[in-house]
């Protein structure tokens, strides 16, 4: 049984070493802390946030420039503790991480027995995701931080789950109000055959079907042949169709092919999605609204620059700790109310401040729409209303939610 | 108003009142993408030239009898001292890494500045052009205040959404404030009884007690057709001569005109966009608002609360003050 308030202990801290491999880190963030019987003020107070990610090699055929790095996630959830120790520095806390490395020799179930209680980031594929949030008890507050598909935000509604990456129907709407804006009404639609693209690409139809954009054709990409030689040959021959259409949508969730298509299309239209004008939480190229300054972290831990994935990792990290502002005793259930409330909001280099749905825990916040090297707009794009806030334009509706 | 406080928000009210009112005045604007000056003649409003200086240029300050500016160079890494006469950089301050916003101590020979990268306040002596000492403070500090009579420093932190207090003779923190989210400018009444805090995200203007350091009141700005999201309070000025605030509201384009007698929120004036700072000019007749998407200067006469004019500057306006002549 949950007690609710428990005494404090500190854990030590085991970090398990990082994988040399070229591998992309997946994540769920899971954070467990122990609560204190008294104020954080006053005593020093340590917060332990468990990090359970797997690793995921990039397929060869990807080009080195298009792989994710090694540490992606990760930096960005180092610079969200060190930033958040900084703030519990004045307010006498200290959140330590740990990290659960989920292979072949250690479980989910495994690891969630090593985890009484507190927070857990899950950085994970979908079916671990799902066993996560199955798993977790409600001494577990569970954000997924590295997972896009809809059934995890569509069909589990716990009060103590939360995702703060970005969901497809999110991207989707994002990219879809950016079309209408622009005016682009008719689309070719090529996508990958996996698992995480077909899932995209769901989203992407419920999109330009709300919005009335017409796909003119859609493709799937199966060559297995390398292009690097006969591309100017074949994009073409792929992209073209009877009608025109106004862009490309490109869904390519792995980055295996959507690099291919910019400039090569039949017609002479943007490509957008997975290449091209694309979409996601966050672009290096981003410094509105501060993010110099947390770009310029990100660059101090990692050397490089702060990615999609990263910072949803570090507003994981942030969103908890300003949890803890509000008040040190939280227990996880208070903490988990406390995300869920109106009185929730947090400020994150996007400009507005950023919340969570209620129902399903899914962090509200505007997407950047950019290409390699800049910014080019914001979803949700200005005249797109909501009764509530124009951030609940970009994602799964109420009534499309635990039905 | 004799050598009161400076802040980069405030600067302008250093003015000494000896200074007669008919005299002529020029606003000073950093243009934070321009790297350079625009300098706007308040007789009519033009802007008479544009100075080039360090990169990226946000905090500006004078020195007491204006013959001298500091510059937060902030891509620079230095605060530039501004010859006023000459238009000439003829000298640096060592600022230690990303200086944002600087404050004079009514001392005159100190200057204290917020590094927004380090999480540190650095101290500075004048006149020996080096560090007394580096504070540390919470992440990305920004706003910096000094108390009229010279005994507290304080400094916002936007990430840690603190209000920091620091004892400027020992430069210890003695105390700290969570207030809304990111924290922006701060200011003290001129009796230096109450502070003054913007929250950007938060929504909120703060005003505490000084002595105790509790909160007396708490702002929140309501705009008719306005999403409260885009309203987000950054610029504070308060009158020496009335009983006025004004607010910079940010990316809703609004200043808010506060009664601080009744402590009510009695207007919104529409101004450029994202308006960020305020200075007013040494009668306090005009209110100068930097406007950084818009590029502008809006120039507000103070009793009617209306814009008299918007002038054209360099590329993100950020930092403004006055000099007389």
């Amino acid at each position: 049984m949950y007690n609710g308030i428990r005494p404090l202990a500190k854990l030590a801290i085991s970090m398990t070493c990082m994988s040399n491999k070229l591998l992309t880190l997946l994540g769920v963030l899971s954070v467990l802390w122990l609560f204190p019987t008294s104020s954080w003020a006053q005593t020093q107070q340590t917060l332990t946030i468990h990090y359970l990610y797997s690793l995921q090699e990039s397929a060869n055929t990807i080009p080195k420039i298009n792989q994710a790095p090694e540490n992606n996630g990760l930096a960005g959830l180092l610079v969200g503790l060190q930033d958040s120790n900084t703030t519990g520095k004045f307010m006498g806390y200290k959140i330590i991480l740990k990290k659960h490395l989920i292979d072949a020799t250690y479980s989910i179930n495994q690891a969630l027995s090593n985890i009484p209680s507190g927070p857990i980031l899950v950085h994970l594929n979908t079916l671990q995701t799902q066993q996560v949030f199955t798993l977790a008890t409600k001494e577990h507050l569970v954000i997924n931080v590295g997972n896009a598909a809809t059934e995890l935000r569509r069909d589990v509604c716990a009060s103590n789950i939360f995702h703060t990456s970005p969901s497809y129907p999110m991207l989707a709407d994002a990219l879809g109000q950016w079309l209408v804006k622009k005016q682009l009404d008719s689309v070719l639609l090529i996508s990958s055959e996996d698992e995480l693209a077909t899932d995209y690409v769901t989203a992407i139809k419920r999109t330009l079907q709300r919005y009335r954009i017409a796909i003119i054709a859609e493709k799937n990409w199966s060559f297995t042949t390398d292009l690097r030689r006969t591309l100017e040959q074949d994009i073409p021959l792929l992209t073209q169709t009877a009608k025109t259409y106004d862009a490309t949508i490109v869904v390519d969730p792995q980055g295996t092919f959507g690099y291919y298509l910019p400039y090569n299309t039949y017609y002479p239209r943007p490509v957008v999605g997975s290449a091209g004008l694309q979409v996601d939480s966050w672009h290096g190229s981003i410094e509105q609204w501060g993010a110099r300054q947390l770009q310029n972290r990100v660059q101090e831990v990692a050397g490089r620059f702060m990615t999609g994935v990263d910072y949803t990792h570090y507003v994981a990290v942030i969103a908890l700790a300003q949890g803890l502002q509000k008040n040190t005793q939280f227990t996880v259930a208070q903490m988990s109310d406390y995300l869920r409330s109106s009185d929730f909001s947090l400020a994150a280099y996007k400009g507005r401040k950023l919340s969570f749905r209620p129902k399903n825990g899914q962090l509200r916040m505007p997407l950047s729409l950019f290409h390699a090297r800049g910014v080019v707009s914001q979803s949700p794009q200005t005249g797109f209303m909501h009764p509530v806030t124009e951030l609940d334009t970009l994602g799964l509706t109420p009534n499309e939610i635990c039905q | 108003m004799k050598n009161t406080l400076c802040t980069a928000l405030i600067s302008s009210m250093l003015i000494c009142s000896t200074a007669s009112l008919q005299a002529k005045e020029l606003a000073y604007v950093t243009n934070e993408k321009s790297n350079s000056l625009s300098v706007i003649d308040l007789d009519d409003y033009t802007v008479i030239k544009e100075v080039p200086v360090g990169e990226r240029p946000r905090g500006f300050i004078f020195n007491h009898d204006q013959t001298l500016a500091y510059i937060c160079a902030s891509d620079s890494d230095r605060i530039q001292i501004f010859d006023v006469a000459s238009d000439m950089i003829i000298g640096e301050l060592p600022s230690g890494e990303d200086p944002e916003t600087i404050a004079l101590h009514p001392n005159g020979q100190t200057i204290y500045t917020a590094n927004e990268d380090d999480a540190l306040l650095t101290v500075i002596d004048i006149a020996s052009q080096t560090v007394t000492t580096q504070i540390d403070v919470g992440v990305e500090p920004e706003g910096l205040a000094v108390s009229p009579d010279g005994k507290i420093l304080v400094v916002t932190s936007e990430t840690t959404n603190m209000v920091h207090w620091i004892n400027t003779s020992t430069n210890q923190n003695y105390a700290n404030s969570l207030v809304g989210a990111r924290p922006r400018a701060a200011m003290f009444t001129k009796d230096g009884k109450e502070l003054w805090v913007t929250s950007e995200i938060g929504g909120e203007l703060t005003v505490f007690d000084v002595a105790t350091q509790t909160v007396k009141h708490i702002f929140t700005f309501t705009i008719r057709g306005m999403h409260k999201d885009r309203i987000q309070p950054v610029g504070i000025v308060l009158m020496q001569k009335a009983n006025k605030a004004f607010v910079a509201l940010g990316p809703s384009n609004h200043v808010a005109v506060i009664n601080t007698a009744n402590m009510v929120i009695e207007k919104y004036i529409l101004v450029g966009r994202r308006v960020w700072q305020l200075a007013l000019n040494a009668d306090e007749s005009l209110l100068l608002t930097t406007n950084g998407v818009s590029s502008d200067v809006s120039i507000i006469d103070t009793q009617t609360a209306k814009v008299e004019k918007s002038v054209k500057v360099g590329r993100y306006p950020w930092g403004v003050a006055v000099k007389q002549l």
